[in-house]
């Protein structure tokens, strides 16, 4: 291509662009004329236009070259002044406050004016909206709001506009910026001193809600009228900066964008971690100001350079020093200076310059610079400490920040203490450190025992809690995770005998282990990791046993290391140990758990989980129904009397009327014992009932009610009592129905809806009203698509609409409608296609697959159109061959293959039968038709000859047998047919 | 204070105004400190650093030039030479990574085998460099905006300040030069 030819193309390229898609083909037909190239040239750039091509999809800056596009075209009402915002969601502006880095900052009103508050909205600036960022903004918005303190304007709502612009509604706080505030009250040092230690209290109760405000300066802090300093803004800087976002994450990469680089510290200017000694230092910088009139450090300017570099080099002037000073400071808009002399900052403060100084000298001078350390370690290892020696010097007692030798050696004493946490988190460095430096006068027995404690308790625990659900967060809870063990591991060759301390050190690796595979809480999904840690804890707790073997409360504790392991093998479906391991822990329980009362609550749940291993049918199991009824009995026996002891405690009649769920259903599908299973699940009920109707109406306990209405109902409907099963499935739909009502965002109750429907329609089916069926599975239909419409990662929820169109599909066919059934199926085939093809490897969808290609072959078949029907079955038994192959336990697969062989067979043998087809094609249709049949003869015996072939298809091997027959006469009088004809010849 | 170098937001300021000689001064300041941020980040090896790229050269901009003095033209012009030199920083580093890889065979290196060791984020990072400089020899003016806009991360108000364009010109110009590029990256 020539520069001039481009220019050709680009002109009639971004003529057609200017077009809409309608007009484009007649403009370039037009616009080209004969020039065949230069269409052509146009055309296939044109096809570059949509992105989600597949092929150069792959291609990061592909997709790129056009996000900038969309950030262009949000940008655009970035310009826009206030009249395009005379709404913010429900809120109505009322003026702008101000306009800063972040961007506009509005005040406003509910439009409703249902509360006639006063709120302040900040409504960020194009380009903090990208999908990352609102993601983190959601997530960070509760733990905000969730600051609850007198001193810290409330972040009360937040959400984006309809051009999806996020925004942050805070409490309107009337005041002005705390400098401003002390010095037009004339405000003395004491006076100072206890407005500042005001604003520590309030950072120090965020940093213990494990914010960081990083952003604290003077116009951060506005006073009230009645004189109550507010802080503005906590965490906001890290919300709106995925830099800094990502920053707590991995610790690294600098970012300037959000800071302001007069009250930075200098691990912020360098980009290292950013800690609760962040804030230290810029609350340092704060006091510095408000005692002082300057700023710590002499700069000449606004360049954020200059500044940076002297937060990074230079030593701050010691307070009394710099007020006896005069300096000329760059005024806020660079032009008009404002000049600083002793006589100007001490009249708004101590009267003269001699009393400011004096007031200042020896104590404060220390505290402030103590603030102001450039190592984030010798600071103040918490604002509270801060704020306490700052206490101490309005008491007149001794302050910590007296002497640099004595706070180096602390600061010393940290980092030696620090050597087993080699690359620790910065999480573990501050919450630790804070806690050493706390305790520097304890013991040291005593303070590592505080460091295993505070390490597993709050900063692992808490903290990966609070960041589980952080889109991300996985490699800093793994790190988080490995880092922890590394530091209990060196803990724990070092204290072998201090046995208190090797207890917290069990319970420390019990609480890594939850962190990193306990499927009941937040978990990194790490289920081996997890068995190391629970081993580690059960081999201290064991060695504890030992030395104390009558110490009851290290039993339990050793219990509940076994029981951890158990739960870990259930995931990972190793029922065989698991089963051993909960029995341990059974065996320990019973000695230890007598008189208490919640040790036998334990001791009951853990019978209760050994019999579901044991045998509670659809789960994976040991297959020993025996062993389970016995342990569920043990456990509703231990529920009962512990249920007549504490009548009022809902749980336990909870737990007892799951006891009688469970055995209900094992009894009914494991011993197929109806009669037996009856009483419980009527049991069941009637506790549930009970519950319900005594103002214990709660999702939970309605939950309860309704699984125990639909064991019974399933039960009832096997044992061909329909239609008191019917009556008491539609009790059950009710139940769940008013679930959602209670809460109709619960997922739980939508599924429990959609299930109930499925149920209800089988039961339909069997009692043959096709209608009512339809009905039920079609409510079922819709609950499902409601809930994947709300939360498209439901994958369950997808498995079971195409269930529905399966079911649905099956209703029509008992109508007779098999048009309709074959759409049915066919949506069912796509469904569960395309989750094939999402998880090539997962065997669930494979099986389905399976079964909706059989159906729709057996569909097809029944219309005729046997080409298709011959298709459909073939496409079911490759998969169907599949999952055997994988699965050769799974009978109820192998029955479905045996059925789908034998209408392969039908087919084949309807298509060989036809006429019109060459007789060697026929003959080989035959042939086929006969290996379908045999496969599906040795599949049917199989299963009767190992006593697993229900009642329905028990004489099929017969009816199979028959049909090879009939293939073997065709084939020989075919073959009779070719020899005859090759004779004739 | 008046008697020291003139600063870079001075510079900035009188390159803005005409000053050719300015822009001397200006440009190795400012590549120097691009060169020691971005060799900071890159280290750190994040995936997504060319669209970082536009936010590093934003924190240089607010890491030397003092914004009170200076205008949003000043601001253009600044971003203007620092988004050439991203590109030439970013796609150095992703060639000198893959030569690493190599064994630090740097000169006998062709970018094709570059290429085959580098990660597919340097991959697409090369060949998108390789697709401006075939462009280059097509349109040089349409290159530029490409590298303001996707290097220096400017918008297209601020594109077409910096070469002296309209609006109009820099979005048709701009479209259809990444529809080119596409096409390129794509083959």
């Amino acid at each position: 291509m020539t520069p001039e030819r481009w220019q050709e193309i680009k002109l009639v390229l971004g003529a057609v662009l200017e077009r809409s898609p309608e007009e484009r083909a007649s403009f370039l037909n037009q616009a080209c004329g004969h020039d065949e190239l230069l269409r052509a040239e146009v055309e296939s750039l044109m096809a570059h236009k949509q992105p989600g091509d597949s092929v150069v999809n792959s291609l990061g800056m592909y997709q790129e070259l056009g996000a900038l596009d969309a950030a262009e075209q949000q940008g655009s009402d970035d310009e826009s002044t206030l009249e395009s915002y005379q709404r913010i969601g429900p809120y109505k502006v009322l003026r702008e406050l101000g306009h800063g880095g972040v961007g506009a900052v509005y005040l406003a009103a509910r439009a409703d004016d249902q509360y006639r508050q006063q709120v302040a909205i900040k409504l960020i600036r194009r380009g903090m909206d990208t999908d990352f960022v609102l993601r983190r903004f959601r997530n960070e918005r509760q733990i905000l709001a969730a600051l609850d303190h007198p001193n810290i304007a409330r972040l009360l709502d937040g959400g984006s506009t309809e051009n999806h612009r996020p925004y942050l509604v805070m409490e309107y706080i009337e005041g002005v910026p705390i400098d401003t505030y002390c010095d037009s009250h004339r405000l003395s040092t004491e006076e100072r001193l206890k407005l500042f230690q005001q604003v520590c209290g309030a950072v120090h109760y965020a940093h213990q809600h494990l914010v960081i405000h990083r952003d604290i300066k003077p116009s951060n802090i506005l006073v009230t009228k009645e004189s109550a300093p507010k802080l503005l803004d906590f965490g906001i800087a890290k919300l709106l900066s995925p830099e800094l976002a990502a920053q707590t994450l991995d610790h690294t990469g600098p970012s300037l964008r959000l800071m302001t680089p007069a009250y930075a510290s200098p691990e912020q200017i360098r980009g290292q971690p950013i800690t609760t000694a962040t804030d230290v230092y810029s609350l340092g910088v704060l006091l510095y100001e408000l005692l002082t009139g300057h700023h710590p450090y002499r700069v000449q300017s606004h360049v954020p350079l200059e500044l940076m570099q002297a937060v990074l080099g230079k030593e701050p002037t010691r307070p009394s020093t710099a007020i006896m000073t005069t300096e000329t400071s760059p005024g806020p808009d660079g032009s008009a200076s404002i000049r600083l002399t002793p006589e100007s900052v001490s009249s708004t403060r101590e009267g003269n310059p001699d009393r400011l100084r004096r007031s200042l000298r020896g104590d404060l001078d220390n505290i402030v610079l103590m603030a102001l350390r450039k190592d984030p370690q010798r600071r103040y290892a918490s604002v509270q400490q801060f704020s306490e020696d700052i206490r101490r010097h309005l008491a007149r007692l001794p302050v910590i920040a007296r002497g640099d030798g004595l706070a180096y050696r602390t600061s010393k004493f940290i980092r030696r203490n620090r050597v087993g946490v080699a690359a620790a988190t910065m999480i573990l460095f501050t919450l630790v450190g804070g806690i050493i430096a706390v305790n520097q006068q304890r013991r040291r027995a005593e303070r590592r025992f505080n460091d295993v404690r505070q390490l597993a308790h709050s900063v692992v625990f808490d903290y990966h809690d609070a960041i589980a659900d952080l889109p991300g967060s996985t490699p800093v809870r793994q790190r988080m995770v490995r880092d922890a063990l590394k530091y209990l591991d060196s803990l724990a060759s070092e204290a072998s005998n201090d046995q208190g301390l090797q207890r917290e050190l069990a319970t420390a690796y019990r609480k890594i282990g939850d962190v990193q595979g306990n499927s009941n809480m937040a978990n990194l999904g790490d289920t081996t990791g997890a068995l190391i840690s629970y081993r580690k804890s059960l081999a201290i707790r064991q060695a504890l046993t030992q030395s104390q073997p009558d110490n009851k409360e290290l039993q339990i504790e050793l219990a509940e290391s076994y029981e951890r392991i158990g739960d870990a093998q259930r995931t990972t479906a190793d029922v065989v140990e698991a089963d051993k391991n909960y029995q341990h822990a059974i065996g320990l329980l019973e000695k230890a758990s007598t008189g208490d009362s919640s040790q036998q609550r334990r001791l009951a749940d853990l019978l209760y989980r050994v019999g579901n291993l044991k045998g509670y049918p659809r789960t994976a199991n040991l297959g020993d129904t025996k062993g389970a009824l016995e342990f569920h009995g043990r456990a509703q026996v231990i529920r009962e009397s512990l249920s007549a002891a504490n009548p009022n405690d809902i749980n336990l009649r909870i737990d007892l009327a799951e006891s009688h769920r469970s055995i209900a259903n094992i009894l009914a599908a494991a011993s197929n014992d109806l009669t037996a299973a009856e009483p419980h699940a009527r049991q069941a009920v009637s506790i549930a009932q009970s519950l319900v109707s005594t103002n214990h109406t709660s999702a939970r306990t309605l939950r309860v009610l309704t699984e125990a209405q639909d064991a019974l109902a399933r039960l009832l409907m096997l044992n061909g009592q329909t239609t008191g099963a019917l009556e008491v499935c539609l009790k059950s739909l009710e139940t769940a129905e008013r679930m959602l009502a209670i809460d109709p965002k619960n997922m739980q109750a939508r599924q429990d809806l959609a299930s109930g429907h499925t149920l209800a329609g089988n039961i339909c089916t069997k009692m043959g009203d096709g209608k009512n069926a339809l009905r039920h599975h079609r409510e079922s239909l819709l609950m499902n698509q409601a809930i994947t419409a709300d939360d498209p990662t439901n994958e369950a929820a997808k498995v079971w609409i195409g269930q529905n169109y399966l079911n649905i599909g099956s209703a029509f066919a008992e109508t007779h409608n098999l048009q309709a059934a074959l759409g049915s199926y066919q949506q069912a085939v796509t469904i569960f296609e395309g989750l094939r093809q999402k998880k090539p490897g997962g065997i669930q969808a494979i099986q389905f697959v399976a079964r909706a290609y059989d159906k729709l072959g057996e569909t097809r078949l029944k219309l005729g159109d046997l080409k298709a029907a011959l298709e459909s079955l073939r496409h079911s038994v490759e998969f169907a061959e599949q999952s055997l192959a994988r699965d050769s336990a799974n009978d109820i697969m192998r029955r479905l293959v045996a059925v789908t062989y034998s209408n392969l067979g039908e087919v084949r043998s309807r298509l060989a039968a036809q006429r019109k087809a060459p007789e060697s094609e026929r003959n080989e249709q035959w042939l086929e038709a006969r290996k379908a049949y045999q496969r599906s003869l040795d599949l049917f015996l199989d299963l009767r000859d190992r006593g697993v072939l229900t009642k329905e298809f028990y004489d099929k091997p017969e009816q199979v047998t028959l049909k090879i027959a009939a293939c073997d006469a065709a084939l020989r009088h075919h073959g009779d047919t070719i020899q005859t004809q090759a004779g004739m010849r | 204070m008046d008697a020291g170098p003139p600063t870079i937001t001075q510079l900035l300021v009188q390159w803005s105004n005409g000053d050719q000689q300015a822009l001397d001064q200006l440009t190795p300041l400012v590549y120097d400190e691009l060169r020691q941020m971005a060799r900071t980040y890159l280290r750190r090896e994040r995936p997504d650093h060319t669209l970082q790229a536009t936010a590093l050269v934003h924190e240089a901009y607010l890491r030397l030039v003092d914004q009170h003095s200076v205008s949003w033209q000043n601001r253009a012009h600044f971003f203007g030479i620092a988004s050439q030199m991203m590109r030439r920083i970013l796609v150095n580093h992703a060639l000198a990574r893959a030569t690493a890889k190599r064994g630090g065979d740097a000169e006998k290196l062709s970018l094709d085998e570059a290429i085959s060791l580098a990660s597919q984020r340097e991959v697409d990072l090369i060949s998108l460099d390789e697709a401006l400089n075939e462009l280059e020899t097509l349109d040089h003016k349409q290159t530029r905006i490409v590298e303001l806009r996707f290097f220096g991360g400017l918008s297209i108000k601020e594109t077409a300040e910096v070469l002296k364009l309209s609006p109009a010109t820099v979005k048709r110009e701009w479209e259809t030069a990444r529809l080119w590029l596409r096409r390129q990256i794509a083959k």
